[in-house]
């Protein structure tokens, strides 16, 4: 697991203390037959524990009818994995309005292990508040997931007492963000106790530059009270102590969120280095990519030298086409839209794309004759059309 | 892996030298001294690289290394003859080293290792030193990562694979830009956006012999390590070792800038340009040396190469600031306005032919529709103040800091580089107020970038500003009472 912080230990400590019974949604066998789990090639729940092995994105539905949201706001799950890039995402239903926000989501850990990741759902912005009213459903999606996740336990929960309310806040702010096509746009900052952790920093920046300002004013009536005395170096000094501070409380508040940040950067960098670099299993997996960057060296090799164009069928609801015309360039995928363009196929985690007795099949439809040339994995191979 | 890392570091240090050439010849006053001749070296050498392929590509000339030869070859070449006339390339006068007419160059390779920028005469103490020195730490750890990335990250962002990189992968695996009409043209995919990058990139490829589409990244890497010393070495003109590697950090420690340092991005190199066309032009109001308006019309030039906003928002905004400044500079200083035309040249020159190529098939600078979006100030709020981690407390800090010291919006050379930065974000306010790109704000994948390009130059205007306001030397009049 990431480990966010050393104080964690005394996080654990406290969390079993104090931790009080579940509410809300939670797996067990009653509920599990609600839920609704798409993308995934193997789905199985056996002794209170779902095991789901995902094609692309693999996604839980949960309904949850009733949910008020103001009480129960904390989704906690315990799940192991062997992805070290894994993505977990989570999205909702609230008066019939699909609901996300960048920092519901959060890297889980490969280790192998079960882990408790906890999301406190509640985050808001001044004005906008999304996890609000009831809940209808609460969606899982592992984003880019082609492997195997385990759960042993996932509920919406009410954190009751002081310490479980810090504690479950102390971790949302170290979970590290999670590495998505949009970071390179966009740097969703932390949040404490359902704030951004930037727009905490800018209030305390305000209201001490408020407080020297009060001060200033407080001194200058005081002085002008007094006799009229020359102006001083003295009071020169004195401003530039004032205004020398106000700029030190911003360069620690700065270097505070750059603290948190060089930690989420330390994060991503490790997770890179262990899940695309030095993998344990010798399969290279990025981010929402999951194994792609291997299946295009893979469809490389693969094809040959005449093979300048082929079809590339990806992941349904995914668009990989950009990646795999640059990665493969210059070799150039086309989509498929009917037989011709060329008698190369690249198939990658698409379960409407199959090979079966000599036939290619698209969503059902048998399209070409030929032979499968290469498999990368179940849902994944080379098809090569032969004349009839 | 090992072999293709120091080619393409090779590749990135080769036109440094043409760069520093660039910078002697014109700056034959040697003004621009060490590390800001060394960091601006690379700016300018792989932005006047771009713009040399891309007129041997427009002439139909194939990439090769051959083909590209006399480019650092005039490099070299020109470092030479600056020797050989006793003009010291490195930014140090022969006479003060002692050198003579004829004697070589010895004294100047000297002085590439000694000769040193200038420095605020602000005197720094213990306590100061302590805390330039850790902020120096903390800048190196913000260097570390992103050129850790640069080794262990693939290829990933969505306009980096659609476009800046796909673009150079095409170019260099076509060695040029193709015939009009084909697949390959200008690099394919979104054939308005400018080049500057994606040539560079293919230079890469074509000195390593190979792409890599991972090490190819070291140039934004470059980019970023050049930002930060050219930001440093120009503010410790104004301001304490302190304050100068303070704000430096702050500039290195932007978090959207992480990724953006090996993301395969234009906006960075796009931002770089803009801060360096702003010190230049900020130098010349300073010194009165034109040779100065010469390196800026050079780094105008790459920066209209680098994205269309440079050519839409920030030229304008360059030209604007160059009028302040002449209206508020004395006379001596209007009277050398009248070579003018050299730096108009200078910029016609390097830009002109993507200017015509654009012209020419029809290119779009981008735009939209224009029309009045006042809920666009809501969403820009929430940008700024509490839903965007992408630049830290940044602009919160900025209006408390300016607050501070109102008077300082008297002097000049506070102004001469916060003026750009106005009209560069009042810009980039109006495209998203007054066009239909408003709609972006919502999905936050331009707006973001777009403030990160101006970012360093506000950062900038903030050291300064400080430095100003914490000079010791005007601490020591005004206890005068002068």
């Amino acid at each position: 697991m990431l480990k966010p912080a050393y104080a964690f230990f005394l996080a654990f400590f406290l969390h079993a203390l104090f931790f009080q019974g579940t509410a809300g949604a939670a797996l067990r066998g009653e509920f599990v037959s609600t839920w609704q789990i798409k993308n995934f090639s193997f789905a199985e729940f056996k002794d209170k524990r779902l095991t789901v092995k995902g094609l692309l994105d693999p996604e839980i539905t949960i309904p949850t009818p009733n949910l008020n949201a103001a009480d129960y706001y904390v989704m906690e799950m315990s799940a192991k994995t062997t992805n070290p890039m894994g993505l977990m995402r989570v999205m909702w239903k609230a008066g019939g309005r699909t609901r996300f926000y960048p920092i519901a989501q959060l890297p889980l850990s490969g280790d192998g292990e079960f882990n408790t990741y906890s999301i406190d759902l509640r985050a808001r912005y001044p004005g906008i508040k999304l996890w609000n009213g009831e809940i209808s459903t609460v969606s899982v999606t592992f984003s880019g997931f082609g492997d195997t996740v385990e759960i042993e336990d996932l509920a919406i929960k009410k954190p009751v007492g002081i310490a479980e309310k810090a504690i479950t806040a102390w971790r949302n702010f170290f979970w590290p963000e999670a590495i998505t096509p949009l970071s390179i746009n966009s740097v969703s900052p932390p949040f404490l106790f359902a704030f951004s952790y930037v727009f905490i920093l800018n209030i305390i920046a305000v209201t001490a530059a408020l407080a020297a300002l009060a001060a200033h004013l407080w001194k200058k009536r005081k002085k002008d009270s007094l006799p009229v005395e020359p102006r001083t170096g003295n009071d020169a000094s004195r401003h530039e102590k004032r205004v020398s501070a106000i700029f030190i409380v911003l360069l620690l508040l700065w270097a505070a969120y750059d603290l948190r940040y060089t930690y989420d950067q330390a994060i991503s960098t490790n997770a890179v280095y262990e899940s695309y670099v030095r993998t344990k299993d010798e399969r290279r997996r990025f981010s929402n990519m999951d194994d792609f960057y291997d299946f295009a060296e893979f469809a490389r090799a693969q094809l040959k030298g005449e093979d300048k164009i082929f079809y590339f069928h990806g992941p349904a609801g995914r668009n990989f086409f950009a990646h795999m015309k640059y990665l493969l360039y210059p070799l150039k995928p086309v989509t498929f839209e009917k037989p011709g363009a060329t008698k190369v196929h690249a198939v990658y985690k698409n379960p409407n794309v199959t090979f079966d007795n000599g036939m290619l099949y698209v969503d059902g439809n048998p399209v070409a004759k030929g032979k499968e040339t290469a498999r990368y994995d179940d849902y994944s191979f080379i098809f090569r059309e032969e004349n009839l | 892996m090992f072999l293709d890392a120091a080619l393409m570091f090779v590749a990135l240090l080769l036109p440094s030298v043409t760069g520093f050439a660039i910078i002697a010849a014109t700056d034959k006053k040697g003004l621009i001294r060490g590390l800001e001749r060394a960091a601006l070296s690379f700016g300018i050498g792989a932005g006047c690289l771009s713009f040399y392929i891309f007129l041997l590509g427009v002439v139909g000339i194939t990439y090769s290394f051959a083909a590209l030869l006399p480019y650092f070859a005039a490099g070299f070449f020109i470092i030479a003859a600056l020797m050989k006339k006793q003009f010291l390339p490195f930014g140090t006068p022969a006479s003060a080293l002692g050198g003579r007419r004829g004697s070589g160059g010895q004294e100047g390779l000297k002085a590439l290792f000694t000769g040193r920028a200038e420095t605020s005469p602000e005197k720094t103490n213990s306590v100061e030193k302590i805390l330039g020195v850790i902020f120096l730490a903390l800048i190196a750890v913000k260097l570390f990562l992103p050129l850790l990335n640069v080794f262990i990250w693939p290829p990933y962002f969505d306009d980096a694979v659609t476009t800046w990189d796909f673009k150079a992968k095409v170019i260099f695996t076509a060695s040029g830009l193709g015939a009009s009409g084909s697949e390959e043209f200008l690099g394919g995919g979104l054939l308005n956006y400018p080049l500057g990058t994606p040539l560079f990139k293919a230079w890469m490829g074509i000195f390593a012999g190979t792409w890599n589409a991972s090490l190819v990244h070291l140039y934004d890497f470059a980019i970023f390590a050049s930002m930060a010393a050219v930001f440093y070495a120009f503010l410790r003109r104004h301001a304490s070792f302190a304050i100068a590697a303070a704000f430096t950090y702050v500039l290195a420690s932007i978090p959207l800038m992480s990724f953006h340092a090996h993301g395969g991005y234009a906006d960075m190199a796009a931002g770089y340009y803009l801060l360096t066309s702003v010190l230049l032009l900020a130098r010349w109001f300073q010194t009165g040396e034109n040779s100065f308006l010469y390196l800026t019309a050079i780094t105008s030039a790459a920066m209209t190469f680098t994205k269309n906003e440079g050519l839409v928002l920030y030229a304008p905004a360059i030209v604007l600031t160059f009028l302040f400044l002449i209206a508020k500079a004395g006379a001596p200083l209007r009277g050398k306005i009248k070579r003018i035309a050299v730096p108009c040249a200078v910029f016609l020159a390097l830009a002109g032919p993507w200017l015509a190529v654009k012209a020419l098939y029809g290119l779009s600078v981008g735009g939209g529709k224009l029309g009045i979006h006042g809920e666009a100030f809501t969403e820009l709020a929430a940008v700024f103040f509490w839903e965007e981690g992408a630049f830290n407390i940044l602009w919160v800090g900025a209006i408390l800091i300016l607050s501070a010291n109102i008077r300082l919006f008297k002097d000049m050379t506070f102004l001469s580089h916060f003026v750009p930065f106005a009209l560069t974000f009042l810009a980039t306010l109006a495209v998203f107020v007054f066009t239909s790109n408003y709609e972006w704000l919502y999905l936050r994948t331009t707006i973001n970038r777009s403030f990160l390009i101006i970012s360093p130059l506000l950062v900038f205007s903030l050291g300064i500003f400080t430095g100003l306001t914490f000079s010791k030397e005007k601490f020591k009049k005004s206890k005068r009472g002068e």
